[in-house]
């Protein structure tokens, strides 16, 4: 189920570096609220069929080691796209430590400890603020081994 | 082998839900066909050699196709008769792309008590950022003739439904005028103005984008009503009524000599052209009735009518009967009337005690704005 729908998002949102060994792929969802049968709420990443402004999108971002030997110190940096918004607490990753830019990438940190300047103040930035997602992954990525991090954004 | 993958997210098997788009509740975002392109960059070492990996993936906006109708009155102040009563409208593009509209202006049948037709109404459109009311001769209104309209994201138009207000209509009296507006987006054969409210209609958007209709039907109303406060008589209903004579004849005998004259004498036939004018409004059951002088007798079945609606009635040129006998004369666009009571014409004559004919009536029944007349005969008593 999952290799399927997967290969049909390759043909048109997804994008394969396999250049090298170590393979990155970034795909694009889109995010929607879903009704449970027992009236609760949960998000549900489906293919997109529209984007519009105020609606969520969810990139994947996949790394893979297609090689024979381990990688390590493996970090996987992306820009929030132009138009759209960090949506806060969004970023996801296992085994990861996640950290966020403000100014474009030049510095990262933990949510707590961005600050920007607004009107002269140094005040605590937003999700809004962010610029970049960073993820560290905290251990190596064994020869054959794969690694999936995510996040959501809101498109203004 | 290992994958830290968030697969649970993608294979859920649960009741599917739509996206929630609640209608007017985006503002105007992005652009429609916007395109939103995210590069991840991974950066590892492998070997004890550092070495980075990109990945891009982009897509367009899509079009979210919205429009909002508002009245700038939900009530209007009238008088009756009043011309070229202007009830404005906004139109806005709340969608985000540019967006073809077409208008369609109504009359809510249920409250129409003025009352208007769909005829009495004309749309003008105004497209500048300042509307500065209704004014048929500036340049900036625009007669709306049917031609699709072009609002781009988040612009505006105002639209002015303008009416002229019946002489006739009465003191509170109300009519409710819709201006709706349609998208005009379609493709595929998938129309907005005929999809309902979170129809996707793929290619129809900016750049080949999607768009979803996120206005039921592709399309808003606003509705404002016509309210008369004031009355003003002298607009409404007027009925004149205009009595003369066309002409007279008698014959004077003696000896064998015939003279004709037009003098009113004893003897005399006198012709009687009676125009009524109705102004303003059309008028109900209008009947018309003349006492016959006590010093005249009235001529049997010598009533005349013209009631063509409409028209304008000259004075005839009078033609003097042929006396004695005195047959009515056959004037043109004038139709015979019969005394009988119980003809359909409408036309009686009420008698007294002796059979003395003291007044004719003659009902018209409704008449459209316009003049009407009768002509009728009478002699002078001997």
């Amino acid at each position: 189920m999952i290799k399927k729908i997967t290969l049909a998002f390759s043909l048109s949102l997804m994008s394969l570096v396999a250049s090298a060994e170590v393979t990155l792929t970034n795909t694009v969802f889109e995010v929607v609220t879903i009704t449970n049968e027992d009236g609760s709420k949960q998000d549900k990443w489906q293919q997109p069929d529209k984007l519009l402004p105020g609606e969520r999108v969810g990139y994947q971002i996949e790394v893979n080691n297609k090689g024979t030997e381990p990688a390590v110190d493996i970090v996987i940096a992306n820009p929030i796209p132009e138009h759209t918004l960090y949506v806060q607490d969004s970023a996801k990753g296992i085994n990861t430590s996640i950290e966020f830019s403000v100014d474009n990438g030049k510095t990262f940190a933990q949510p707590a400890q961005l600050f920007i300047d607004k009107e002269g103040k140094r005040v605590q930035a937003t999700s809004e603020d962010f610029t970049q997602v960073r993820w560290k992954l905290n251990t190596p990525l064994a020869a054959g081994d794969s690694s999936t991090v995510q996040y959501i954004v809101k498109i203004k | 082998m290992k994958k830290n993958k968030f697969s649970s997210v993608l294979s859920t098997s649960l009741i599917v839900g739509s996206a929630f788009i609640g209608s007017n509740a985006f503002a105007v975002g992005t652009d429609a066909g916007t395109a939103i392109s995210n590069t991840a960059t991974v950066s590892f070492t492998r070997g004890g050699t550092p070495d980075s990996e990109q990945a891009s993936v982009s897509f367009n906006v899509d079009e979210i196709i919205n429009v909002n109708v508002t009245a700038a009155n939900a009530s209007n102040n009238i008088t009756n008769g009043d011309d070229n009563v202007a009830i404005a409208y906004t139109v806005t593009n709340t969608g985000n792309g540019t967006e073809l509209f077409k208008l369609l202006d109504s009359i809510n049948s249920a409250n129409n008590g003025l009352p208007l037709s769909s005829g009495d109404l004309t749309v003008y459109f105004d497209t500048s950022p300042t509307p500065d009311g209704f004014d048929p001769n500036s340049i900036n209104e625009q007669l709306y003739t049917g031609t699709d309209i072009s609002i781009a994201n988040d612009g505006f138009i105002t639209v002015y439904i303008v009416t002229d207000v019946p002489n006739g209509a009465a003191l509170n009296t109300k009519s409710e005028l819709l201006l709706t507006a349609v998208s005009q987006t379609e493709a595929g054969g998938v129309k907005a103005g005929e999809s309902s409210f979170g129809t996707v209609i793929p290619t129809a958007g900016e750049g080949t984008t999607n768009a979803i209709v996120a206005a039921e039907q592709g399309r808003n109303n606003a509705s404002s009503e016509l309210t008369v406060t004031t009355f003003d008589p002298s607009k409404s209903l007027v009925v004149n009524i205009n009595k003369t004579i066309l002409g007279s004849t008698a014959l004077i005998s003696n000896a064998g000599t015939n003279v004709i004259t037009d003098q009113k004498i004893p003897g005399s036939v006198v012709t009687y052209f009676i125009k009524v004018a109705v102004e303003n409004d059309g008028a109900t059951a209008l009947s018309i009735s003349d006492i016959i002088p006590t010093d005249m007798t009235y001529i049997a079945n010598s009533m005349r009518v013209q009631d063509a609606a409409g028209s304008t009635i000259n004075i005839p040129t009078y033609i003097a009967p042929t006396l004695p006998a005195a047959t009515p004369v056959t004037y043109s666009n004038f139709d015979a009337l019969t005394d009988a009571a119980d003809a359909l014409d409408g036309a009686t004559t009420s008698s007294n005690a002796a059979g003395r004919v003291q007044s004719i009536t003659v009902d018209l029944g409704d008449l459209a704005i316009g003049e009407y007349a009768i002509l009728l005969d009478a002699t002078i008593n001997n």
